[in-house]
């Protein structure tokens, strides 16, 4: 027994674990601990970091700690989202591994008695070579399939490609629900002799974590149908959403958790202590389709679409009613107990009796009392020396090495414009995914926003996903700040005061110092946003350990940003008329991803690249202005945050007509290549179509808002001081989409 | 209470997506009541007026999209409603269940470059003959399509009867109506769209029109087909 622990545990987690229980661990109970004190489960290394953060609001109904977090909207609408990411399944099986992040997420979802009205997701990877290549391509397969077949559109997404994702691709899947505010069930809020319901898939040995399976007493049986990767079933994935929708708005289960990570011993342990409560387990009850499946095996199974619930004893009938107009398995398999404990019994022995505050909150955690504030502002600065990340140190392909390169010419960089993949319209992704289903998208992919509409009503839900690995490559607390602040503007475009954040922090191994300061301040920079700008961070997920042998990622934390949008179906759409741009902020070069691509092109570093330094009071205030700018004026005018590309891929999306110039002011606020591709703090372009009269509110006009240039009669040119640029070229080259990045020379193998 | 003029059934399959969006679409008219049916009834429980077999993953597209959907009760009271001439559409997976069950002649492969896509398309309406086109007034309609499994294809013969027949409802064009090749997102034999039975009361098209339909829809070309049949 000993040997078994010292193989799974450390000698700190074992001695906790001998401690707590007063005697030897008993396997199952090891393989449980080995499970609830992981990093995923137990937030070993991020505790002491993310305990820091906001999470109160007027607007919370559920936070942090449940299956996802949610929002009151309005009176009438509340709304539930999450981002989770799948970064290691689906580095080893592309397909299966982002097939079965879109299904987790729904569950999350789902659970909370909301109903899934938007899929989103973030895709990085470095799609230089064939293996990048083909990652890319059945991940967005594997996303498509799930997600299509549920009936769930995917309405938005950010991708990029980049050389420190070699090997390690991310994948993060973001989903959200609507419900009413007073509709919302926990996974705290079980009662003594409540029957616990298990239903959906039956339990195998699919996806039974690695390291802990390899340790266990296997069974010759085991060894030969031994896999770590699970598979997903949209199909069943549908139905047990139907199925809970319909539990849940019957009013029977008294709580609800979706089987993740660690099956069913993290759903069962963690509905009973969150409801303060204990819960005896009978695994002979559980359906399992392997015959000769283990008690570890069960418990620790990661098999896909299952569902649990506990149900009060007046209830099971009902819940059998409705279960059984489904093609699916169920079954009581426990109840919860007024002890604290958790019980398992398989093949009439008790196979685990331990505490639950041992089982979860006695998870050693590490403490970083050392990485002070002080120490995390510091951070670490690596804009020219990106030793240790990923992929880099060479020049991305096609460029030139070069120790001294001059300051690059605007033809130089609109030729990285052109050549990368991350300014091509994104339609070869998009596409795939089924976008405009259940008729509720008024933003979609493509469009300048991502926009949710619920009829009923009759208001919008804005959603903003935001990373930029560049910037918190070079620093990441300073970048984290930075993307927040970009994640911001983002909203305000989209009309929406944010309401609620959520974060997928991607980050290399947590055992190095290094990765702790960035994580370190990447928290940091979270909670001086939160507070400044009073939004709560409503749940989150973190993935460490994103390196290979050839390096770490980019830490790249994600955000997600849902609010309340003052945009409806009338907001101005253009469609070609003649009018007047106008630019807030000032743009700087270095500051955008294009010099950053440029730079990587160059010498594979990012030097001479800025982070933007930017102020949360300052982006408040002009963020509210444009906000009552589009109350003030409804319909009337177009805004964009000027983000990644900048203002050209602003320029190029909606003004490249063949019947329209873009003619540019004499009087720039900066040199060109600044004001084209550049980024910096509350910048933002505007478009007032000449119809539309307005008048610029006292804050827009202290903040320096100042005309760019005219959107006027031509043929498709972008005219400015000395410059004359094709757009409809430039237009053409993008709207060839991903397809010469993606599919040139590339096998398509089922 | 006086009943509604109208009422169009909506069969629900397990794995239907698109029932919520075809109900929401065709029931915007006072005086058109839509009712879901569950493909495990054998019947529609009283007269209707016409029948819609929505889009989605019937039994999760296992075997092939619509094949198993061949078991199900409800293909009786199909087969009854299309020889009483009642107007059926099938949309989308509704297509290809249609197909399967013989109600209209074709299959439905696999797209062309292997993908699903999701994109809005032109229609050009080639024959009028289904209820639900009978009352179209434009040539040309924007609808979007969303299917991985939506390249029509028939036999060369199958293809001349057709033609002959003026089964042909629907074909993928450009903005300018032209129908061609670079038009045409699936490959589909003849660039069809959408087929009707000889009779012409049964129709099948991949596109969804119930996309193009609600009051804060940018476009509402469907709406033209909604209409047509509840007139």
């Amino acid at each position: 027994m000993n040997i078994l622990i010292d193989q799974i545990l450390n000698q700190r987690q074992k001695d906790t674990l001998l401690a707590g229980l007063g005697r030897d661990p008993t396997p199952a109970e090891v393989a449980m601990v080995s499970a609830m004190w992981s990093e995923h489960c137990g937030y070993t290394h991020s505790r002491h970091f993310l305990k820091t953060l906001p999470r109160e609001g007027e607007h919370v109904l559920a936070g942090p700690g449940e299956n996802a977090g949610i929002i009151r909207l309005h009176d009438q609408l509340a709304v539930a989202f999450k981002i989770e990411s799948h970064n290691h399944p689906s580095a080893v099986v592309p397909y299966q591994g982002a097939a079965t992040g879109v299904g987790g997420i729904l569950r999350d979802i789902f659970t909370m008695g909301s109903e899934p009205i938007a899929l989103m997701n973030s895709l990085h990877f470095d799609i230089r070579d064939h293996r990048g290549k083909w990652i890319a391509e059945h991940v967005v397969d594997g996303i498509a399939d799930y997600g299509n077949c549920t009936g769930i559109p995917t309405v938005g997404g950010e991708y990029s490609s980049y050389p420190w994702y070699v090997d390690n691709p991310l994948v993060n899947v973001v989903c959200a629900g609507l419900l009413k505010p007073e509709q919302v069930l926990k996974a705290s809020t079980a009662q003594v002799g409540d029957r616990v319901l298990y239903f959906g898939n039956k339990t195998g040995r699919d996806g039974i974590a690695g390291a802990i399976f390899a340790s266990l007493n296997l069974t010759e049986a085991t060894r030969e149908q031994k896999s770590a990767v699970q598979v997903g079933d949209p199909f069943m994935g549908k139905l047990i959403m139907q199925a809970t929708l319909e539990l849940i708005r019957a009013g029977v289960p008294s709580a609800m958790q979706d089987m993740g990570a660690a099956g069913i011993t993290c759903s069962t342990s963690e509905i009973a202590h969150n409801s303060g409560l204990g819960i005896t387990v009978e695994l002979d009850a559980v359906p399992v389709r392997a015959p000769g499946i283990t008690a570890e095996e069960i418990l620790l199974s990661e098999s896909q679409e299952r569902m649990l619930a506990t149900v009060p004893p007046d209830r099971l009938a009902q819940a059998e009613e409705i279960l059984n107009r489904y093609p699916l398995d169920y079954a009581w398999i426990g109840v919860i107990e007024e002890t604290p404990d958790m019980v398992v019994r398989f093949q009439n022995e008790t196979v685990a009796s331990a505490p639950l505050d041992l089982l979860i909150d006695g998870c050693p955690v590490e403490d970083y009392a050392d990485l002070t504030d002080d120490v995390l502002r510091a951070g670490k600065e690596r804009a020219s020396d990106l030793s240790g990340i990923a992929g880099t140190g060479r020049p991305l392909l096609g460029g030139k090495p070069s120790t001294n390169p001059e300051p690059p010419t605007l033809s130089a960089l609109l030729e990285v414009y052109a050549e990368t993949s991350h300014y091509a319209s994104a339609r070869h992704i998009y596409e795939q995914f089924d976008y405009e289903i259940n008729q509720r998208t008024l933003g979609g992919p493509g469009d300048d926003h991502t926009l949710m509409y619920d009829a009923a009503s009759e208001r919008t839900v804005a959603f903003t996903l935001h990373s930029r690995s560049p910037w918190t490559l070079q620093h990441a607390y300073r970048g984290t700040r930075a993307v927040l602040a970009a994640a911001w503007r983002r909203s305000i475009a989209a009309g929406a005061y944010p309401l609620g954040l959520s974060n997928c922090l991607n980050y290399p191994s947590a055992d190095r110092r290094e990765t702790m300061i960035d994580f370190g301040g990447t928290t940091l920079a979270m909670k001086e946003f939160c507070e400044a700008l009073g939004i709560p961070v409503t749940g989150g997920n973190v993935s460490f350990y994103n390196e290979s042998e050839v390096g770490a990622i980019a830490p790249t934390p994600v955000f997600v940003l849902v609010g309340d949008s003052v945009l409806g179906p009338d907001r101005y759409r253009y469609a070609g008329a003649e009018g007047q741009l106008y630019l807030l902020g000032t743009p700087d070069l270095t500051a955008g991803d294009v010099y950053a691509l440029w730079r990587l092109r160059q010498d594979g570093t990012l030097s001479g690249a800025t982070v933007p330094t930017v102020d949360f009071a300052q982006e408040h205030q002009v963020g509210q202005a444009l906000l009552d700018l589009y109350r003030a004026y409804p319909g009337a005018f177009a805004m964009r945050d000027v983000g990644k590309g900048g203002v050209f891929k602003r320029i190029l999306e909606q003004f490249a007509r063949a019947d329209r110039d873009v003619v540019l002011n004499d009087d720039l606020p900066a040199a060109l290549p600044d004001v084209l591709l550049g980024e910096g703090p509350c910048t933002y372009l505007l478009f007032v179509p000449d119809a539309t009269t307005l008048e610029w509110p006292a804050a827009l006009q202290a903040a320096g808002i100042r005309p760019l240039g005219r959107v006027t009669a031509g043929d498709g040119k972008l005219l400015a001081p000395a410059v004359e640029l094709d757009l409809l070229k430039y237009r053409a080259r993008a709207d060839k989409s991903l397809e010469p990045h993606w599919i040139d020379q590339l096998e398509l193998a089922p | 209470m006086s009943d509604p003029a109208l009422r169009i059934a909506i069969i629900d399959f397990h794995g239907t997506l698109c029932e919520r969006d075809c109900a929401a679409a065709f029931g915007q008219a006072a005086h058109v009541e839509t009712m879901l049916v569950s493909s495990e009834k054998d019947s529609f429980s009283g007269p209707v007026h016409a029948i819609v077999v929505p889009g989605g993953f019937s039994y999760g597209d296992y075997i092939r999209p619509g094949a198993m959907a061949r078991t199900a009760p409800i293909t009786r009271a199909l087969y009854a409603a299309a020889d009483a001439g009642t107007p059926i559409i099938g949309i989308c997976n509704g297509f290809q269940i249609l197909c399967e069950i013989r109600l209209l002649p074709g299959v439905l492969l696999k797209n062309r470059d292997g993908r699903f896509i999701c994109r809005e398309t032109g229609l050009r309406v080639q024959s009028r003959r289904s209820p639900f086109l009978a009352g179209v007034k434009p040539d040309v309609l924007r609808v979007p399509i969303a299917h991985k499994y939506g390249q029509y294809y028939c036999s060369a013969e199958t293809l001349a009867e057709l033609q002959a027949n003026d089964q042909i409802a629907l074909c993928y064009c450009d903005d300018e109506g032209q129908i061609s090749d670079a038009a045409n997102p699936n490959g589909s034999v003849g660039h069809i769209a959408g087929v009707t039975n000889k009779a012409g009361n049964v129709l099948g098209m991949m596109p969804h029109p119930e996309r193009r339909a609600m009051p804060w829809h940018a476009g509402k070309d469907g709406n033209w087909m909604i209409e047509s049949v509840c007139a």
